[in-house]
């Protein structure tokens, strides 16, 4: 991906972000279109009941996602090095879209609001769990 | 008028011979030399030489030179033994010492108990080895995460190329409490390493004192 493409969706996600939601909008992030996700806040839990907050890059997390509903795939936007993941599955349940899928050894649930873009994930292995928000954009 | 030529003469005569008395210039005055000391050492005084074992009171396998935080004992003839005396009652007190304390400070030993768990010599590793092994590993992570995200063949296709998203996430807690266990690792290899230095230190304070009790009682004056 060309810098300019890259800073575009990093503009797209800010003015997301910035700009709330016209209730005109519900719907739009149903997946019927690609969208670009930044990961705001990261909180890595363990099996002892502490969790902490991280930033992505402390957790080896790309800050930037696209989330391509119709390629089953998400990959990263910010990294040269490519890295994806696969969608096994999509869900649609009171307005929010939910992305799920398994990767080494670790399994993962993606919900983004289809209304407002707002985007909660949580990746969970053994005895360890990170919870990520952020807020997703149409580019 | 006679007064005036010969006061000048006078004066003149006392300028040429002080200056041939100085020799022309300045000379230092002539250093003594100190007195020679007089107190010649006994016949039988052999000064403190660095420790070796006779050939015939005993043979030591193989003698290495002391240490050099090592303190030797110095040793006076008291009785006014002969040098061979000398150096056989040296390796007769060797033997006993090291015989009763254990010690031997040619091959010093300790019994200690076994390394810390974490403990690993530095590695010799070559960077091309180095390279090769985690080049390798990337690879084999980024297909094992891509063949197991996805279908069959996308999958495999990912992962020929690409590492995942998740399954490369790493805990920072994680790496954090590795360099808390890796800084725990070098504090104990630092005690055990303090430990050994006191137990040789100790185990040659013990063979000094059974050496100089052995020369002692022989008749020598051990410091």
């Amino acid at each position: 991906m060309s810098r300019l493409a890259l800073d575009l969706a990093v503009l797209a996600v800010l003015v997301a972000v910035v700009t709330p939601p016209p209730v005109s909008a519900a719907g739009k992030y149903d997946g019927s279109a690609s969208m670009v996700c930044a990961v705001s806040s990261v909180h890595e839990c363990v099996a002892t009941g502490r969790c902490q907050l991280r930033t992505a890059g402390n957790v080896n997390f790309p800050g930037i996602i696209r989330v391509d509903i119709k390629a089953m795939k998400m990959s990263d936007l910010a990294s040269e090095k490519p890295r994806e993941s696969a969608i096994r599955n999509v869900d649609h349940a009171n307005g929010r879209m939910i992305l799920s899928g398994a990767e080494g050894d670790r399994g993962w649930i993606l919900l983004i609001n289809e209304a407002s873009g707002a985007m909660s994930v949580t990746a969970a292995g053994d005895g360890e769990g990170f919870v990520m928000f952020g807020q997703c954009a149409l580019p | 008028m006679l007064k005036w030529i010969a006061g000048g003469a006078f004066i003149a005569a006392q300028f040429v011979i002080g200056c041939a008395g100085q020799s022309g210039g300045y000379s230092p005055p002539s250093a003594t030399p100190p007195p020679m000391a007089t107190n010649a050492p006994p016949p039988a005084y052999s000064p403190p030489p660095a420790y070796a074992p006779p050939p015939s009171a005993y043979s030591p396998p193989s003698y290495a030179p002391a240490p050099a935080y090592s303190t030797q004992p110095y040793i006076y003839p008291a009785r006014g033994q002969s040098p061979q005396q000398e150096e056989s009652d040296k390796g007769q007190c060797y033997g006993w010492a090291v015989q009763q304390t254990g010690f031997d400070p040619a091959n010093p030993r300790v019994a200690m108990p076994p390394p810390p768990p974490g403990y690993t010599p530095p590695p010799q590793q070559s960077l091309a080895g180095g390279a090769l092994e985690g080049g390798l590993g990337g690879g084999a992570l980024g297909a094992v995460g891509g063949a197991i995200g996805g279908n069959a063949g996308e999958g495999a296709a990912i992962g020929a190329a690409v590492g995942g998203l998740f399954g490369l996430m790493r805990r920072a807690r994680m790496q954090e409490e590795e360099q808390q266990q890796m800084q725990q690792q070098g504090r104990q290899q630092q005690a055990y390493m303090a430990q050994q230095q006191n137990a040789l230190a100790q185990g040659r304070a013990n063979y000094n004192r059974a050496f100089s009790a052995c020369m002692t009682a022989r008749g020598y004056t051990v410091n």
